[in-house]
């Protein structure tokens, strides 16, 4: 899995890495695969969720950020990311939930400083005869279509890589067209409702939409978002009967365009409280999840307080799911608040910790699935650190002979100044 | 048992199973019946959103059941209330509460569970909704002089703001008058910690627990 679309060269060198031929040379795109196949030459970070850590660090303007300047806004994400040395940096529109709502009409709740959101209090389709009134397919010149363009375009054209879309999974797009209350009530009274919607939502709008994005980017290859059904926002039930019969579905109506759709965040589980822990639940979620992303058993660290998910349960989860074939990749990361309030040595020991439990045989990345504003530039680059010390492969055997060591770097002010110098700046300012 | 006592079960479980409308029809029932609402309120209606709260704390409920029984509570109490004079609520309260999500932020679920949980632990709510300023925020704490303020932030760009919140009310001379909570996703009782407030409630059933702790209800 991979929130770049990777090229056939760099499956084939990342897939050769990974069994044994050290002679190529991999780049970001290459590394991230063969961490998901087997071992590369260090444990990439291959990104981040950054956009309001990104805005903080580079003193932003949020408004132009926000609403007004697709290229702008991917240029801050993708500078901020360079700067911390994340291999694939993710620079794309940041509101996957707002686009595809506020274009057919939703009101979205909107401030200068900051990321707007859906009004979940005055939805757009309140009763199920609303449906009939939403105008679709998704027109370019609605909401703000053109910066979700401009910016897919910019990361194209900034980063060379292939471009990717990044849409609403079907289940989230209906908890803001319809509001998360009124969908888990109607579950309830009205199911045959919430079926419709969803599959109004698939063929009216997502596909459609999909489509629009890539006649106007080229993109054939999108990630959809779906916090809205991540463990305990839904339960079992709710995810078997209404979210992953219509990610599937998604996947093969937008496969029939010609476009590669994958959703992230599903079954994600984020129970915060270790004396809650539910090892059956946490497994089953890996499972569904990880067949999502990566089409086969596999555990993606999304957003719950993942520094504290037992190690035991991790290793017995892929110990059951290792075939001849396949051994499930561990997409790490930790929390919000632990990358924000932990000291940078507590930052590398954990990293440490778990490229020492779980990275030793490869198939081990790091993702940062959320930094907040407020995070210490010194903890994320503490971070990135420790995974390129304690993570170069051969690991040696006894981690603790590596001596902690603060990451050395510079300023981004600085940083920025002088890539801006040598001319690889993105003109942003 | 009486058909009383059967309503007053059953609308317990109404809320508890997070049914609005069957909740809604038995608190009317009950009140045509002309039963102490105060009655329905304290063998019913509480105890059905505590018990929520106890299966969601034991991992056994989800957010969407938790939803449900919430709003199963405010349909009863909506028809409950009406029928009680204010003094007599403010009477029986612990506290007055004054609650509201931080400038710029306008997420509002987590904080409408939060303020159910409140009311049935017994506290006056005042609910100043989201996107409140500091401005607005300190005119409300004077004006309604509450024992617990409880500020809600849900995106990283917001949090950062909580700590101008306590610092108005320290330069208004009210920060030793009023108790601090925090909430939201990206809070942590580490942070309530470093901003200076007085605790942080990870979800509503905490938040009950430490209000009322603040408060010298509960130990």
């Amino acid at each position: 899995m991979s929130f770049v679309p990777p090229s056939k060269i760099d499956m084939i060198k990342g897939f050769l890495y990974a069994k044994g031929l050290r002679f190529i040379k991999l780049n970001p795109n290459s590394r991230a695969v063969a961490a998901t196949i087997g071992k590369p030459d260090y444990v990439p970070v291959i990104g981040a969720q950054i956009h309001e850590h990104a805005l903080t660090v580079a003193k932003a303007d949020p408004e132009r950020f926000f609403y007004k300047d697709g290229k702008y806004c991917v240029a801050v994400q993708l500078y901020v990311s360079k700067w911390y040395g994340f291999e694939q940096p993710m620079g794309m529109a940041p509101e996957a939930y707002n686009y595809e709502v506020e274009a057919l009409g939703g009101k979205l709740l909107k401030t200068k400083k900051h990321m707007p959101s859906i009004d979940q209090s005055d939805p757009l389709i309140k009763n199920p005869e609303d449906i009939d009134k939403v105008k679709t397919p998704i027109k370019i010149d609605q909401g703000r279509i053109r910066f979700v363009i401009d910016s897919i375009n910019a990361y194209k054209e900034l980063t060379g890589n292939p471009p990717s879309a990044v849409f609403c999974a079907p289940f989230s797009f209906i908890c803001g067209i319809h509001s998360y209350v009124r969908v888990i009530r109607n579950i309830r009274k009205n199911p045959e409702f919430i079926h419709k919607l969803l599959t109004w939502s698939i063929d009216e709008v997502l596909v459609p939409y999909l489509q629009l994005l890539k006649k106007e980017t080229g993109a054939n290859y999108a990630v959809g978002a779906d916090a809205w059904a991540a463990i305990p926002n839904v339960n079992k039930e709710i995810l078997e009967k209404f979210v992953f019969p219509y990610n599937e579905k998604l996947k093969i109506e937008a496969k029939k365009k010609g476009i590669t759709a994958v959703v992230a965040a599903t079954a994600d589980y984020c129970i915060e409280d270790p004396k809650n822990f539910d090892p059956e639940l946490m497994k089953w979620c890996w499972y569904h999840e990880g067949k999502a992303l990566f089409g086969r058993p596999g555990i993606f660290m999304g957003m719950g307080k993942t520094e504290l998910w037992p190690i035991d349960v991790i290793k017995e989860f892929i110990k059951e799911n290792t075939s001849m074939f396949w051994k499930p990749p561990v997409i790490a990361s930790c929390s919000a608040s632990f990358i924000r309030d932990s000291s940078p040595y507590e930052i590398t020991n954990y990293v440490k910790r778990i490229i020492d439990n779980l990275g030793r045989d490869g198939h081990l990345s790091f993702f940062l699935a959320q930094i907040p504003a407020d995070a210490p530039p010194i903890n994320v680059h503490s971070f990135v650190n420790a995974s390129k010390i304690y993570g170069k492969y051969p690991i040696i055997e006894n981690l603790d002979e590596i001596e902690f060591k603060l990451p050395e770097f510079k300023s981004y002010e600085e940083w920025y100044r002088e890539e801006a110098s040598k001319g690889r700046a993105i003109e942003y300012e | 048992m009486s058909s009383l006592e059967n309503d007053l079960e059953q609308l317990k479980k109404a809320i508890v199973e997070g049914d609005p409308d069957l909740a809604e029809q038995l608190a009317k029932k009950i009140l045509e019946s002309k039963m102490d609402p105060l009655k329905a309120i304290y063998e019913s209606v509480v105890p059905g959103i505590l018990k929520a709260g106890e299966l969601w704390e034991q991992n056994i409920y989800f957010i969407p059941d938790v939803i449900m029984s919430a709003e199963a509570f405010k349909s009863a109490m909506s028809i409950l209330e009406k029928s009680i004079p204010i003094s007599t609520i403010e009477n029986k309260s612990i506290g007055k509460y004054l609650i509201c999500t931080v400038e710029g932020d306008i997420h509002d679920l987590g904080k409408s569970i939060v303020v159910t949980m409140l009311k049935a632990a017994g506290f006056i709510v005042y609910d100043l909704g989201v996107d409140v300023p500091i401005k607005k925020f300190i005119e409300k704490v004077k004006e309604i002089k509450p024992d617990i303020v409880g500020l809600g932030a849900y995106m990283s760009t917001t949090a950062v703001t909580l700590k101008d919140y306590i610092q108005a009310l320290k330069n208004e001379g009210l920060r030793d008058k009023v108790k601090v909570m925090i909430g939201g996703v990206r809070t942590s009782q580490e942070y309530a910690n470093n901003i200076g407030a007085d605790a942080w409630g990870k979800d509503g059933v905490d938040t009950i627990k430490k209000a009322k702790k603040l408060m010298g209800v509960e130990k």
